[in-house]
């Protein structure tokens, strides 16, 4: 699953500490999802979405293989 | 994500002081040679194991400093890691000590647990190592 947290938080000036105090989980959490290497569960890219003003489908798509 | 139910961080401090109170007695016990009756000896060992036990136990259910989604989720793959491989050994050591010893048991709990402990904290690091 691909997702376009990285460039939001860049658009939205926000470091990932900022974002991960924002919808209470860890800075590592957020540097995951990031990366693709942790799958949020729906509340959380629900929160995430919130913060971002965009829905989860613009922020998370998925790939060939999931 | 469903909270799991976790004792506070600072029980993390106390175990590690327990857990190395523990090993310091044990240790001090088996240099300076104590004389003691085979049975205050026995009781002496099985204090000490269930204090180790006990400590190690209050060290996998303490939380983290910041537990959220991910690391519940680590968490919960490394007690199924650790629960498969103490099945697992409980199921093939008797068979392999049959293979090798004549004798089918399974030798001590102690040991048991301790290797199961020492499966759940690799596999909870390293997942979390990979994660990062």
């Amino acid at each position: 699953m691909k997702n376009t947290l990285k460039i939001q938080r860049a658009i939205h000036s926000l470091t990932q500490e900022e974002l991960a105090n924002k919808v209470g989980v860890s800075r590592q959490t957020i540097n995951s999802i990031e990366k693709g290497k942790y799958i949020p569960s729906t509340s959380l890219a629900l929160k995430i979405s919130l913060v971002f003003c965009q829905s989860v489908n613009e922020l998370f798509q998925l790939e060939e293989n999931d | 994500m469903e909270r799991l139910n976790l004792l506070p961080y600072r029980f993390k401090k106390y175990a590690w002081i327990g857990l190395f109170s523990f090993l310091v007695a044990t240790i001090i016990i088996k240099i300076s040679g104590i004389d003691l009756s085979e049975d205050s000896k026995e009781l002496l060992k099985n204090i000490l194991q269930s204090g180790i036990l006990l400590c190690l136990l209050t060290l996998t259910i303490a939380a983290g400093k910041q537990e959220d989604e991910l690391t519940i989720q680590i968490r919960i793959k490394a007690f199924t890691n650790a629960f498969i491989f103490g099945v697992g050994f409980t199921a093939i050591v008797p068979f392999a000590n049959l293979l090798f010893d004549g004798e089918f048991n399974l030798q001590s709990r102690f040991e048991l647990l301790l290797m199961m402990f020492a499966v759940f904290f690799i596999s909870y690091y390293s997942i979390k190592k990979k994660t990062e």
